[in-house]
């Protein structure tokens, strides 16, 4: 809250009773988990200081000036690194996680999703170039948000899947072999030409990359579907339009258009035909949690305003001291309670199978060239190629397997179904008790409940969430297969 | 869409549902962005002055002193077409005629230019009194209304005009907009008549009635939009409207409209009758309140992504629902009461 007590031991406490499996891993690592509480810490100073002195005023400013863009705040972020986040130590990121995404997004959200989608929809941006195995693109890239970061000069990340007629479709393999594409990107002399729209997409007006998936072959879009990293300053791309939304206001969200926009071959992440599998789904599995994360941190956001208005006397009585109340403040309790372990759950098979090849074998590898050479043209150009990809998709096959990173998919599915029917939950419960009587702790709820809506459509709706859920974990006919990529027919068909 | 209960619509009704609709889908449909969020333009003088022209502004005014004299069903029937293109605007016009109506079975004379939409009144209610003066805290049409009336627990009827009010806009409101809510004070005069308790309880009837068919109309339109667009949306490698989840969407609206609608007939034939209970309405006002924000969730739902953006007009639902379920009183303290 905004005046709650940020102090490390307050936090500390707080995170710890929450979060009772991280009490067992303090044990085996008191580090790790003193860095997840350190962050935590920095996200509860920056909302105090920066964004709830600002969140309901630049909500409402951005109802009539949607285009506005809250730079200050995300510059505010810089010295806390929050666009680093999840950018590897070996580039000067930060080096966390899932978890420790989760615990931020949880906690920056409690004050303003709209804020936090920007660092959101940034590290989603970022994802494809990690679990892709874009190493070339670490040295360049990631190392420009992490030292631009440094300089208090944010460069930011975007994600876009979504199409005007795909967006459910985009989001998952067998549908996607009958979607309806406005993309397509075809294969010219050293690239792509990328022709087609984007929609919704967040941070879309604001990036600087933009990871792009669009089918290279009409014909087999599942097969074809590929990751392209965009460059807003290259020809033919532009933000056709911002969107104007009900809630997260701040974070814009935009129309992109592409217009022969020629997208060069060392720029495809990964292989040509696994943007899909594994391409997104892996993205997705990394980020869904996350989702459940922000939503998490939207209903307990609700759910402390609530509580600040029960506690308070009106006409001569406490509404906290009426048992329908205090049913609804457990009843809230409960289900954010539910919802944050599902996350954290979530984040945990994620970081213990795919994140394991990332911050374990693969960087230790990496860290034993010299920095000179990792950033000399002829070892980004052996990381873009066939060959250096190769190497990356062979490490994260040996260290996890297709099992593994299903289930994580499975459980993130399950803790971003779980969070966004929760904030909706919460926010409107809060709602129907408070009446229509103005208070400001109204407002705030208000913006929850306008702001929670959206986390049970983006990152796929929570339809298409239960539907993966049950594909994946219970019917079976969805695996995440990492290994294919590693099948010479089924991989860099086009990039070789 | 048909409802069952329009198949049994006597001619007047049909009528009237008729004139309402078009009105909806040639001037209401066109500004329903604006009256969301410029209500303070003149949009909402502009749109009123046009349902004067249907009679909506006397509604509940007996023919004799120049109003509609319309039946509480018929009322409703119009609430709820006005509530499909513009909840707000149903707001503000069923504050008027309630207000009107008051005044009417007081006894006080009412001016032709209310009636007629020159002017607007506004309905303090529920309202505390206190050392001469009325205060409500949340008065739907409160800000620019001409007229303000209340009604104490003895059933004593009090007005004044609205520069004699102390009024307070409730700045952007997350729903009814149109309605442009407000805190209302005034100063108590003598009381312009009684209207006794039968009187409280009518109005009471007709306030709850008119709202669960302002609920029920915001359930109307998010279901028929969210059909038509399931209808033409291609994902999922069918039309959305044929996979079992969104099937199971709409098939609860349909559930919650046409149960809503048939207890709505049935509830106000009752006050029409004069055996108007307010436990039932209150009831039923409960339900399709609950109803409204589910089906306005769903329609936002089905919409997918563009639910969520303001053009598409359905996150207006979303407010308006949630506007529509704490006013008079929250659902809880409906429910409380019910046992009495
Ligand atoms: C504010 C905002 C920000 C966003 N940010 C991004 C971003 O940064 N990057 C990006 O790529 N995308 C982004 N999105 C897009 C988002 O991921 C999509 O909106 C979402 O995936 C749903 O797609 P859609 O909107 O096309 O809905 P559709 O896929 O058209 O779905 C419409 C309805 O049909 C249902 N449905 C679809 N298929 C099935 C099925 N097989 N069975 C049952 N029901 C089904 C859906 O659940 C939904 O209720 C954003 C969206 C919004 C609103």
């Amino acid at each position: 809250m905004i005046d709650s007590d940020t102090s490390i031991g307050t936090v500390r406490k707080q995170v710890l009773a929450d979060f009772p499996m991280l009490q067992e891993i303090r044990k085996r690592r008191p580090l790790y988990v003193k860095g997840l509480i350190d962050m935590v810490r920095d996200v509860a100073e920056y909302n105090k200081r920066y964004v709830y002195p600002v969140a309901l005023e630049l909500d409402r400013r951005m109802e009539k000036d949607h285009e506005y863009e809250a730079w200050d705040l995300v510059e505010a972020g810089c010295p806390n690194r929050f666009l680093s986040l999840i950018i590897p130590k070996l580039v000067g990121g930060v080096g966390g996680l899932a978890v420790m995404f989760s615990l931020v997004m949880e906690e920056m959200c409690s004050a303003c999703p709209g804020v936090a989608n920007i660092f959101g929809a940034h590290a989603l941006g970022v994802v494809p170039l990690l679990v892709g195995g874009a190493v070339g693109h670490w040295e360049t890239v990631l190392r420009e948000i992490t030292e631009s970061e440094m300089m208090g000069k944010p460069v930011i990340m975007a994600l876009a899947i979504t199409e005007p007629s795909a967006g459910t479709d985009a989001e998952e393999p067998h549908y996607l072999k009958e979607a309806r594409l406005s993309m397509n990107a075809r294969r010219v002399e050293g690239g792509f030409v990328l022709n087609g729209r984007k929609c919704f997409i967040s941070n879309g007006s604001i990036a600087k990359y933009i990871w792009v998936t669009s089918a290279t072959d009409r014909e087999h879009p599942a097969e074809s579907w590929t990751g392209f990293l965009v460059d807003k300053n290259m020809d033919g791309f532009s933000v056709a339009r911002v969107e104007e939304k009900m809630g997260q206001r701040v974070c814009p969200a935009a129309e992109l258009a592409f217009e022969d926009c020629f997208v060069p071959d060392e720029n495809v992440i990964s292989f040509e035909g696994d943007g899909m599998q594994p391409g997104t789904l892996l993205t997705l599995a990394a980020s869904r949690a996350p989702v459940g994360a922000i939503a998490t941190g939207i209903a307990r956001g609700a759910y402390e305003w609530f509580l600040r208005w029960a506690e308070q006397r009106r006409n001569g009585r406490r509404p906290m001291d009426e048992q329908r109340v205090q049913m609804a403040l457990a009843d809230m309790r409960t289900r954010i309670q539910l919802a944050r372990w599902a996350y954290m759950n979530a984040s945990l098979a994620f970081d213990n199978s795919i994140g394991k090849v990332m911050n374990g074998i693969l960087l230790k590898s990496m860290q034993l060239i010299p920095s000179f050479v990792r950033t000399s043209w002829p070892y980004l150009k052996l990381f873009n190629s066939h060959l250096g990809k190769q190497v990356v998709n062979t490490l994260v096959n040996v260290y996890t397997s297709d099992e593994q990173v299903t289930r994580a998919m499975a459980f993130a599915s399950l803790a971003k179904a779980v969070g966004g029917d929760t904030a909706m939950y919460v926010s409107s419960l809060a709602l129907e008790h408070m009446g229509s009587e103005p208070s400001e702790e109204k407002l705030w709820v208000e913006k929850a409940f306008r702001d929670a809506k959206l986390t049970q459509i983006y990152e796929g709706t929570n339809q298409l969430n239960r539907l993966t859920l049950y594909m994946s974990d219970i019917g079976k006919d969805l695996t995440l297969e990492l290994h294919k990529i590693l099948e010479p027919d089924y991989a860099g068909r086009g990039v070789v | 869409m048909q409802l069952t209960r329009d198949t049994l619509l006597d001619e007047e009704c049909r009528m009237l549902t008729q004139t309402v609709s078009e009105f909806r889908e040639q001037v209401l449909t066109e500004k329903a962005r604006d009256l969301d969020e410029e209500a303070s333009s003149g949009v909402v003088e502009e749109v009123f002055k046009h349902s004067a022209a249907l009679g909506l502004t006397g509604a509940l005014s007996c023919e004799a002193s120049g109003g509609q004299g319309m039946d509480s069903f018929a009322f409703c029937l119009a609430l709820e077409e006005v509530a499909q293109g513009s909840a707000g605007l149903a707001a503000v016009l069923l504050s008027h005629n309630a207000a009107l109506m008051l005044l009417e079975k007081a006894g006080a004379p009412v001016e032709a230019s209310m009636l007629e939409g020159d002017g607007r009144a506004a309905l303090a209610w529920p309202a505390s009194f206190e050392g001469g003066t009325v205060r409500a805290d949340y008065v739907p049409g409160g800000t620019g209304a001409s007229l303000l009336v209340a009604v104490d627990e003895k059933a004593d009827v009090y007005s004044a005009s609205g520069d004699a009010a102390a009024v307070e806009e409730i700045t952007r409101p997350m729903g009814w907009r149109a309605a442009r809510p407000a805190g209302i004070t005034f100063d108590l005069g003598a009381p312009v008549g009684s209207v006794g308790a039968e009187g409280l309880k009518q109005l009471e009837c007709r306030i709850l009635s008119g709202l669960s068919a302002i609920a029920l109309g915001i359930s109307r339109h998010a279901f028929g939009a969210a059909r038509a667009y399931a209808e033409e949306r291609w994902q999922g490698c069918d039309y959305i409207i044929n996979h079992q989840q969104m099937r199971l969407m709409l098939g609860g609206m349909l559930v919650g409209i046409e149960s809503g609608e048939a207890a709505l007939k049935q509830l106000a034939w009752c006050v029409d009758e004069g055996n108007g209970t307010t436990g039932a309405h209150r009831a039923l006002k409960v339900f399709a309140c609950d109803d409204a924000i589910q089906a306005a969730l769903d329609g936002v739902q089905i919409h997918g992504g563009y639910g969520y953006m303001r053009d598409y007009g359905m996150e207006v639902l979303m407010r308006d629902a949630k506007a529509c379920q704490v006013y008079p009183r929250t659902p809880a303290e409906e429910m409380l009461d019910l046992l009495e």
